[in-house]
């Protein structure tokens, strides 16, 4: 036995298990959801939080922030946000001597965890550069790269209620997100615990769990996990599965799909997959795992045809019939 | 030793396990398809029409290949051996590993290596060396076991069952009558004189009665027996109609009216007393007028030919005379004891044949042969009406009824068993009298009388009204049913013409386009 290996293992587990718990103090219920945001953080993806106002994606994100040691940001997407209002801008500064010259001024990308609160409020434009920075972990301005500070994470929320006056995110945009994650409204005993929670005299508040070192750790940890050849090729059949055009293909991807998912979904799969396996105590990743993390690694990155649209069949519904029928390696 | 050879090794032992499993799984299935085909063989043979093969090359060839391949296709299926990452996936699932000796196995078997590897593959052995392959791949019987056994079942009762099902069901390894019940139809034959019919039907009796008889020759002998009840039956009626001339002729002679009338009835051995008792009279009017000769003493002593000859020839030597010579007498009852005697034979040849028919009858019920082969067919049937003169018909079931007409006695013995319709097991007897019914014109017709007006009666209209013929009761009936059923075919041949609607249905298609047309205008 590895101690060396196992002692990664356990720690990694402790840590998530700490954070899930500290979380749990302040969010009420929705733990998929913070495992979601974990494995998202923890596999260098950012995450696509989705819920009607009021269900606590902000909150959730700003307890996260104060659960890991990171610099947090919030930008509120507005119609009349600018790029350079994301990235930043070049401001003219004149020194001791009096000499001018251009100074970049970090915008509030710049740090650690970034909220994108309402990122379909602003313009396409404005989303794009957030979304290049997402992808290349740097920022361009002014003929300069800057790189981001890792571990870069951000979160982006959407409201799926006013799509009036809103710039739905593309497709080819939403496939950068590595998990889309949908907030439920509470149910009858969560409301409770909320309203015990929030209306009394004193919020219970959190303590920081994770330094910024532990978690690029368990970031390494996570991407050590190996994945036997007959899992993959699970993850792959289920990501061929989305593409109607594939021989591969569900009826019903035919019938309703009209594009399938890139292959970043199953890069999205495996690595979802390895956190969830490190998550349940395992240093390999299991077909079980792999499901775990299906929906949503895929949800949003199968784009649905009028006729899904009209007979209101969601890409949920179609992703758990692939579940069911794609069966598992049998050798 | 090492994880990898502990987790091989474990592997190894699952998928021999496996293996034993499916290789019994389907050897029973093999099994199964073979019961399965021989079921539908065996039923098949059952009920197989003739014309068709049931042995032979035409058959064994393809079904031989067919067998051929199917058993080369087991043997290669339980041939195929359970390979190590199969045996790692049925021990995942099994024991609920969530893939992780498909996943060592995978490691292992490519040599990859990193810290994280090893550490599974570690962890994948100790978890296999807690395995036991007996829990993880129980000895369980196989599915197909239950199912084999079920058929064989099928097959075994099919087996008792099918040659009784079949029409073609060899005849003779049929249970024979019972050796006491041909027995006792010889025993009917014993003391009757032995001439040469009776010798063939008692050979024909013997040939039913013998075990290794084939179906032909007992065939054959009912053939026999049924041309000898033929002969019998032909022999007493002629009898019988000279019994009834020589009645004739005895009733024109006062001393021989009762025993005409004696005759006339049947009652044979009455008239014997009866012509005793003549004799005796005769005998004592010939001492009181001593040495007086009748005028026929020059009768013959002993008529020839055959019995209706000698009966004739008796009604010859007695007609014309008031007076009866001894001679005449002598040959008289000599005549009307043959006349008996064959009259018995026929009972008795009639009998025997009657019960050997339907002792084979009885057990041919599920014999192949039609039954035309003991010597009726339906379809020859013939005028089942007797003769007016003779009584006699074409039909087996006539003679019954002959029989049972002519020869009725008070006391009914095994040979006025069964009704007089015919025998009870037989086909043809039972035609006799139900086949070819003819309605006497009366009971076709139901004669009217209605009051003449004005008009005198004839000769058969003596009190004034006349007879008209209308249709009987059944006629009617019938007319009534025929006009019913006309009627289905005159509406659908009305309905078939595009430019009518059937009455009755008219109203019906008028009332609905007259709401069609009223909800459109709302």
């Amino acid at each position: 036995m590895n101690t060396v290996v196992d002692r990664q293992i356990q720690v990694f587990r402790e840590q998530f298990v700490s954070v899930r718990e500290e979380i749990s103090r302040i969010i009420v219920g929705n733990d998929d959801i913070v495992s979601g945001v974990m494995t998202c953080l923890l596999a260098r993806g950012h995450v696509l939080l989705e819920g009607i106002p009021g269900v606590g994606k902000t909150k959730l994100v700003q307890t996260m922030a104060d659960v890991l040691d990171l610099k947090f940001s919030r930008i509120q997407f507005t119609p009349d946000l600018m790029p350079g209002d994301i990235i930043g801008t070049n401001i003219v500064r004149e020194d001791e001597s009096g000499r001018k010259n251009f100074e970049f001024q970090h915008g509030p990308i710049f740090a650690n965890m970034v909220l994108a609160d309402e990122i379909n409020r602003a313009t396409p434009k404005t989303q794009s550069a957030l979304l290049e920075a997402m992808q290349e972990n740097s920022v361009s301005a002014a003929g300069s790269t800057h790189a981001l500070e890792q571990p870069f994470f951000v979160l982006a929320t959407q409201n799926p209620i006013e799509m009036e006056g809103t710039y739905p995110l593309p497709e080819a945009q939403m496939d950068r997100f590595f998990f889309k994650l949908r907030l439920d409204f509470p149910d009858v005993e969560q409301l409770h615990l909320i309203i015990d929670r929030t209306t009394r005299e004193k919020e219970p508040a959190v303590k920081r769990v994770l330094q910024q070192g532990q978690i690029l750790e368990m970031r390494d940890t996570a991407r050590a996990i190996p994945v036997a050849r007959p899992v993959q090729e699970y993850a792959i059949k289920i990501t061929l599965a989305t593409h109607p055009e594939s021989v591969q293909g569900h009826e019903m991807t035919k019938k309703y799909v009209r594009f399938g998912s890139s292959p970043r979904g199953s890069q999205a799969l495996i690595l979802g997959a390895k956190v969830h396996a490190l998550m349940n105590d395992r240093v390999h990743v299991s077909c079980e795992d792999v499901r775990a993390v299906t929906l949503p690694a895929l949800r949003h990155r199968i784009l649905l045809n009028f006729e899904a649209e009209a007979g209101r069949v969601d890409a949920d519904t179609i992703l758990q019939r692939i579940l069911d029928w794609v069966p598992e390696p049998k050798e | 030793m090492k994880d990898s050879e502990i987790i091989l090794g474990v592997l190894g032992g699952i998928g021999r396990r496996l293996w034993v499993g499916r290789a019994l799984q389907e050897a029973f299935f093999g099994l199964c398809v073979l019961l399965f085909f021989l079921i539908a063989f065996r039923l098949a043979g059952a009920v197989q029409p003739s014309g068709i093969p049931a042995t032979g090359i035409p058959v064994w060839l393809p079904v031989g290949a067919a067998i051929t391949a199917f058993v080369a296709y087991l043997a290669w299926r339980v041939s195929r051996r359970v390979t190590l990452p199969q045996a790692a996936a049925q021990a995942d699932a099994r024991a609920a590993l969530r893939d992780e000796l498909k996943s060592a196995y995978w490691f292992v078997s490519n040599s990859e290596h990193s810290p994280f590897i090893d550490t599974q593959v570690a962890r994948a052995a100790a978890t296999a060396g807690r395995l036991d392959p007996r829990i993880v791949v129980p000895g369980r019987p196989p599915r197909s076991l239950w199912a084999a056994a079920a058929l064989g079942v099928m097959f075994a009762f099919v087996t008792w069952l099918a040659p009784q099902m079949s029409p073609y069901w060899d005849a003779s390894a049929a249970p024979a009558p019972s050796q006491a019940q041909q027995q006792d139809l010889r025993a009917l034959l014993q003391d009757m004189p032995r001439d040469a019919r009776i010798e063939k039907l008692d050979q024909a009796l013997e040939t039913l009665q013998r075990s290794d008889a084939t179906a032909e020759q007992k065939r054959r002998a009912m053939e026999d027996m049924r041309d000898i009840a033929e002969q019998t039956n032909m022999e007493a009626a002629a009898a019988r109609e000279g019994l009834a001339r020589l009645a004739e002729v005895m009733k024109a002679n006062p001393k021989l009216e009762k025993v005409a009338e004696a005759i006339q009835a049947g009652n044979n051995k009455e008239a014997m007393e009866l012509l005793e008792e003549v004799r005796r009279d005769a005998a004592a009017q010939q001492d009181n007028t001593s040495g007086e000769q009748f005028p026929d003493a020059a009768v013959a002593t002993q008529h020839q030919g055959n019995l209706a000859e000698q009966l004739d020839q008796s009604g010859r030597d007695l007609s014309g005379t008031p007076n009866i010579s001894a001679p005449a007498l002598d040959n008289l009852m000599k005549t009307l004891d043959q006349a008996a005697r064959e009259m018995d034979a026929q009972n008795r040849v009639n009998q025997v044949q009657r019960r050997a028919r339907e002792n084979m009858v009885a057990t041919a019920q599920r014999s192949a042969a039609p039954h035309n082969e003991f010597g009726s067919n339906r379809q020859d049937v013939a005028n089942p009406e007797p003769s007016p003169d003779s009584g006699n018909a074409d039909m087996q079931g006539a003679s019954t009824f002959r029989r049972d007409s002519a020869n009725r006695e008070e006391d009914a013995d095994g040979a006025r068993e069964g009704s007089r319709t015919g025998s009870a097991s037989g086909e043809s007897p039972s035609m006799a009298l139900t086949g070819k019914a003819t309605q006497r014109l009366e009971a076709q017709l139901k004669l009217e009388a209605i009051q003449r007006r004005d008009e005198k009666g004839g000769d058969d209209d003596k009190d004034g009204k006349g007879w008209i013929y209308t249709g009987s009761q059944q006629q009617a009936s019938s007319l009534d049913f025929e006009d019913v059923r006309a009627r289905g075919g005159f509406d659908r041949e009305t309905a078939a013409q595009h430019d009518r609607i059937p009455v009755r249905q008219r109203q019906v298609v008028k009332n609905y386009f007259l709401n069609l047309h009223e909800s459109e205008k709302k």
